[in-house]
């Protein structure tokens, strides 16, 4: 379940590096055949929407689910190029298969935005220097009664 | 960051995709008119096709165009869809 926290990458040092998990699949069926592709990706909490590399939806044939036509940086202040939307299957560990529009644009992995982070829960264990996901639904009440009597204890 | 290069095929893409999206937007007004609410497929800067659904749209370039790139779109008043991201690329 544990995944190690990563390591540098490109010059950047580790404890700055983005968390990759290298076991995320695409796919999309095309004519009777199914196309899959397997990719690392990061997890980001700010982006709206899943963004996948642009080669990758080109060359697994998705199907266009329109444009996104107003593209803001997190603090608004710079309005980028419209992007293309695909209709794709996308596989996360934990939570199987769903079908979902994300935004495809040149990167080398896929972003995991809030649309799959919202249903995730990040677990850190620090003793073993590793995180692990869950589907955040079943944890929800617990966790809430659990926050709540740290509050009250307060 | 890592490095991206440059793939002809995709600046191949975007320079269709900046066509049909310009014919999509070009064409709106009319296409509220003619098709409100329903799914249009635009392929090489003209109206291929419109469906009630997106996966009837999406059916049908998939059987007719396999190999190509065909934008769909709903016919919907132009609403600004603001996404937040801020490591978009790369």
């Amino acid at each position: 379940m544990w995944s190690q926290f990563p390591q540098a990458l490109n010059g950047v040092k580790g404890a700055a590096a983005p968390i990759i998990i290298s076991d995320i699949i695409l796919r999309n069926h095309w004519r009777g055949i199914s196309i899959e592709e397997k990719l690392s990706r990061k997890l980001d909490a700010a982006a709206s929407l899943t963004a996948i590399p642009i080669d990758i939806a080109l060359k697994m044939k998705l199907p266009s689910k329109g444009t996104l036509k107003d593209m803001r940086s997190f603090d608004h202040s710079i309005q980028l190029k419209p992007y293309p939307i695909f209709q794709v299957e996308l596989y996360t560990p934990q939570l199987g298969w769903t079908i979902l529009p994300v935004v495809a644009c040149p990167r080398n992995d896929i972003l995991l935005g809030r649309d799959i982070c919202s249903q995730i829960l990040l677990l850190v264990n620090w003793r073993h220097n590793g995180f692990g996901m869950q589907p955040a639904r079943p944890w929800h009440l617990p966790l809430e009664l659990i926050f709540s009597r740290f509050s009250r204890s307060k | 960051m890592l490095a991206l290069e440059k793939n002809p095929e995709v600046e191949a893409f975007y320079a269709r995709f900046q066509i049909e999206v310009t014919t999509f937007e070009r064409q709106l007004p009319s296409l509220l008119q003619r098709f409100p609410g329903e799914y249009v497929a635009i392929y090489q800067g003209k109206v291929i096709a419109h469906r009630e659904s997106w996966d009837e749209v999406a059916n049908y370039t998939r059987d007719c165009y396999p190999d190509e790139f065909v934008l769909i779109e709903k016919v919907a008043p132009a609403e600004k869809i603001s996404v937040d991201m801020d490591t978009l690329e790369g």
